[in-house]
């Protein structure tokens, strides 16, 4: 069994030491899916932020990688995309490699459309080019809020290709949805 | 209405101290911006992003120098260039660079202030993509400023229009020389205290045909509604 990419223990979330969530104790490791489930308000996307390393614990501990390439990235239910074309914005996630760029644009099902302006994108596509984006960056834990979100069916097809093929990440999802093979953590209401 | 005329009149006849006048205004008013922008723009970024109780001083610090009057700094930097004041060894009072000193004195806090505020109005998720993308410094720097590019301009625009319209600090620190340092402000007031206001008017006009050009232009090219 390969070394944990994460691990947490008595994980409280929260915003200015406010707690929102306490989450189940948990490990990942490559090629592990995990669900974070529960209401809404209940905390899915703070949880998920602070397992990115982009917000601090109010307690408990974790041990994960830190943001960036290579590290731990972090997708919003409403991906925000820079100014420019959808190619540019997975540029940044590839840190200018033009080969990952492609590869990343090509299996979320994205290059047609990869020139355009993202202001013209509609929300599926906007989707996609931000997890391509975050594909590019080669993450050894990825965060997805609410991937589906304005998804059609080749997008969905291709973010389930990538749930089932990708072994060299963790992948931690919030989502109302059942992930084939993932392990199912429930946040409870507040 | 006859001095309207009058301007017109100089305006076409195409007197050409009233175009050196013009350019001398341009130079110093655009090298000042630059100057500016230069300094102004990283350090609005800076004091966007800079946490706690110094920070907080420093942002209400840039916010309060965009009210600095133009003839108090023109006076403040008057003292510090003449011969007997510390700056006095440069010998730059009555140069366009001592104009130029003086009005980016007058346009950096603007240009600071408003980045500052362009950049803390982006949304949250515009940072928190940059941190998770583990972009470097200068990518960040780049693509965070683009986002606010509108804002920025807006801010630049504001910036020009401040220098590019004073008397104060111009007329301090240039000291109207003929062929030298004389901008169309300068001009404007002197040549309404001689009584020649056809001439005065003339220059008058041509401030404010510069002033909404360079508006439209940029307005045209940068902060066009998104169609």
């Amino acid at each position: 069994m390969s070394a944990p990419v994460l691990s947490t223990r008595a994980l409280t979330v929260g915003y200015d030491g406010v707690s929102v969530a306490t989450l189940p104790d948990l490990s990942a490791a490559a090629g592990d899916r995990i669900v974070i489930g529960g209401p809404n308000g209940s905390g899915k996307t703070t949880v998920l932020k602070t397992l990115a390393g982009l917000n601090v614990p109010v307690s408990g501990e974790m041990r994960g990688p830190m943001p960036g390439p290579r590290g731990a990235i972090y997708v919003h239910p409403s991906p925000f995309l820079f100014a420019g074309t959808g190619q540019h914005n997975v540029l940044l996630g590839a840190h200018g490699d033009a080969a990952e760029t492609e590869r990343a644009l090509d299996a979320l099902g994205a290059l047609p459309f990869s020139a355009s302006d993202v202001r013209t994108l509609s929300s599926g596509q906007r989707q996609r080019i931000a997890l391509a984006r975050a594909l590019a960056a080669r993450p050894r834990l990825l965060l997805v809020d609410e991937p589906e979100t304005g998804l059609d069916a080749a997008g969905l097809d291709a973010w389930s290709r990538i749930l089932r093929d990708r072994h060299d990440m963790a992948i931690v999802i919030a989502t109302h949805r059942d992930v084939p093979g993932a392990a199912r953590y429930l946040l409870s209401e507040r | 209405m006859s001095a309207f005329v009058d301007a017109l009149r100089l305006i076409v006849s195409g007197d050409t101290e009233v175009w050196k006048i013009t350019a001398v205004s341009l130079f110093v008013s655009g090298a000042a911006l630059a100057f500016a922008t230069i300094a102004g723009v990283p350090l609005g970024y800076a004091l966007a992003h800079a946490r706690g109780r110094a920070a907080r001083a420093a942002s209400s610090i840039v916010h309060t120098l965009t009210a600095l009057p133009t003839v108090v700094v023109g006076l403040v930097l008057y003292f510090m260039l003449s011969a007997t004041g510390p700056l006095g060894w440069m010998d730059l009072l009555y140069t366009r660079l001592a104009m130029i000193v003086g009005q980016t004195v007058l346009a950096l806090p603007i240009v600071a202030a408003l980045t500052l505020v362009a950049i803390q109005r982006l949304p949250p998720a515009a940072f928190e993509t940059a941190s998770t993308l583990g972009l470097g410094r200068l990518t960040r720097l780049a693509v965070l400023l683009r986002e606010g590019r509108t804002a920025i301009v807006s801010a630049l625009l504001l910036a020009f229009a401040r220098v590019f319209t004073e008397l104060g600090a111009a007329v301090i620190l240039g000291g109207n020389i003929r062929g030298e340092t004389r901008t169309l402000t300068t001009v404007i007031a002197l040549e309404h205290t001689r009584g020649d206001d056809a001439r005065a008017m003339a220059l008058g006009l041509i401030l404010v045909v510069i002033a909404l050009a360079v508006n439209a232009g940029v307005h045209s090219r940068w902060l066009r509604r998104p169609s």
